[in-house]
C-alpha cells in the first residue's frame, strides 16, 4: 500500500543507486573497450621493434597534435632480449616516453635529464636487469635502464621542428633512431 | 514481484540515464577530476602515468592523444576567457603575462574535439615561444583572432568554441616543484565580431 503512496521516492532513491553505479562502470570500462585510443592503434599497427615517424596521413588517429613537435613511435617486445633504444644524431632537443600496452607512461625523460644529453635507454624485465647487474654490469652503467614489467608497449621519441627549413634535419634524426634487441650475453 | 516489474524497469531508465549524463558530464569539464587548476587553466599532472586517477585515464581514451610524460613537460589547457565565457573563433582576445620556468613552449588552438584551427592563410593557429617578442621584464602580449596585429598575434578564422593548449617542455613544473604558485598568461576578450 505505502508502495503505492510512494512511488516517486522510491524510484527517485534506487535510481540514483543504480545511477551511481552506471556511471562507476562507464568511466571504468572506458579505458577498456575504447578501440580508438592511441595506444590501441599502435600496438595493432606498428611494426615491432622499429621506429616509424608519425606524419600527417598516419593510420594512427590523434587528436591535440603539437604542430610544432614532430614524433616517432617503436612499438617493443622483449622478448627474450633486451631492447636498447638509441639515438645516433643529435637535436636541439628531444624528449622520450615509454608506455605500456594500455598507454600509461612508465618513464619519460628529455635531453637535459639524460646522461651526457645522450638518447640512450635500455628496456629491460626485472630478470633481465638482474642478469645485466651480474654479467655485465659496467657496460650499461651509463645507460638508462628501464624496468618494464610487460613485454610489450610502445616507446614515444619528441622532437622540435621551431622551422620548416629544419624539417629535414628533423626527420633525419627521427629515420636514424634504432629499436634494437640487445642480445645479453 | 511481477506486480513491481514496471517499477524495476523505471529505476533501471532513470539509474542509466543519471549514470550515464553524469559520466558525460564529468568527463567533459575541463576543470574535471584529477587536474590541478591554475586560474583559467587546467593540467593533469598525472595523465598517462601509472598514477592516473579513473577519470583523467578515461579522458585520455576519449581524447585520443599521446599524453606528455612527466619528464617531457606539462601541458595547460582552458576553453574560457578571464570572465569565464567560453573561447570563440569570431572574438579577439589579448593573451597576457608569463609562463612557467620551461625551455621553451607552444600555445595551440583546437576545437573542442582537439582537431587544429587553421588561420585563413591555413597556418595552423599556434605560436612557439621562440618566435615571441618580448617586453623588457620578459612578460610577453598576444594578439588573438582574425584581424591582423602588431607583435605576436594567432590568426583563427570561423566560428564557435575553441580551446588553447599551452604545453611546457622541459619544466620542472612536472616533477611537482613550482605548482605552488605557477603564473599563467591570462586571456582578456578584446571585442566580438
Amino acid at each position: 500500500m505505502r508502495l503505492k503512496l510512494l512511488p516517486l521516492i522510491y524510484i527517485i532513491i534506487c535510481g540514483l543507486i543504480v545511477g551511481a553505479f552506471t556511471h562507476i562502470i562507464i568511466v571504468l570500462l572506458i579505458p577498456k573497450f575504447g578501440a580508438n585510443d592511441p595506444a590501441t592503434q599502435i600496438m595493432q599497427r606498428y611494426p615491432v621493434n622499429v621506429f616509424r615517424e608519425l606524419d600527417d596521413v598516419t593510420d594512427v588517429k590523434l587528436s591535440n597534435v603539437d604542430p610544432f613537435m614532430r614524433i616517432a613511435i617503436c612499438r617493443y617486445n622483449l622478448g627474450e632480449t633486451g631492447i636498447f633504444v638509441k639515438a645516433p644524431l643529435s637535436e636541439p632537443f628531444w624528449s622520450a616516453s615509454v608506455f605500456n600496452a594500455s598507454g600509461q607512461v612508465i618513464y619519460s625523460f628529455n635531453q637535459r635529464t639524460a646522461i651526457g644529453q645522450q638518447l640512450q635507454m635500455l628496456l629491460v624485465n626485472p630478470v633481465q636487469k638482474a642478469r645485466i647487474r651480474q654479467l655485465e654490469p659496467e657496460t650499461f652503467d651509463r645507460i638508462i635502464q628501464v624496468e618494464v614489467s610487460e613485454a610489450v608497449g610502445f616507446v614515444v621519441v619528441r622532437t622540435l621542428l621551431r622551422d620548416e627549413s629544419l624539417a629535414k634535419q628533423v626527420s633525419d634524426f627521427l629515420k636514424a633512431l634504432e629499436c634494437l634487441p640487445h642480445q645479453l650475453n | 514481484m511481477i506486480r513491481n516489474l514496471p517499477f524495476v524497469i523505471v529505476i533501471l531508465c532513470v539509474g542509466l540515464a543519471i549514470g550515464w549524463l553524469s559520466a558525460r558530464y564529468t568527463l567533459q569539464r575541463t576543470q574535471g577530476v584529477g587536474s590541478i587548476n591554475v586560474g583559467i587553466w587546467s593540467a593533469w599532472l598525472f595523465v598517462g602515468g601509472e598514477r592516473v586517477d579513473p577519470y583523467t585515464d578515461a579522458r585520455s581514451t576519449i581524447e585520443g592523444t599521446i599524453p606528455l610524460g612527466a619528464g617531457e613537460g606539462l601541458a595547460f589547457e582552458t576553453s574560457r576567457d578571464q570572465a569565464g565565457a567560453p573561447l570563440r573563433r569570431e572574438c579577439q582576445y589579448k593573451l597576457v603575462g608569463v609562463t612557467p620556468a620551461s625551455r621553451f613552449w607552444t600555445l595551440v588552438a583546437y576545437d573542442l574535439t582537439g582537431h587544429l584551427l587553421f588561420s585563413e592563410q591555413k597556418q595552423e593557429s599556434a605560436i612557439f615561444s621562440g618566435d615571441i617578442v618580448r617586453n623588457p621584464d620578459n612578460s610577453f602580449q598576444i594578439s588573438v583572432g582574425k584581424f591582423p596585429s602588431a607583435g605576436n598575434w594567432i590568426s583563427t578564422t570561423g566560428s564557435g568554441n575553441y580551446k588553447f593548449v599551452l604545453r611546457l617542455y622541459d619544466t620542472t613544473m612536472a616533477s611537482g616543484a613550482g605548482l605552488l604558485a605557477p603564473e599563467l598568461p591570462s586571456i582578456e576578450k578584446v571585442k566580438c565580431a
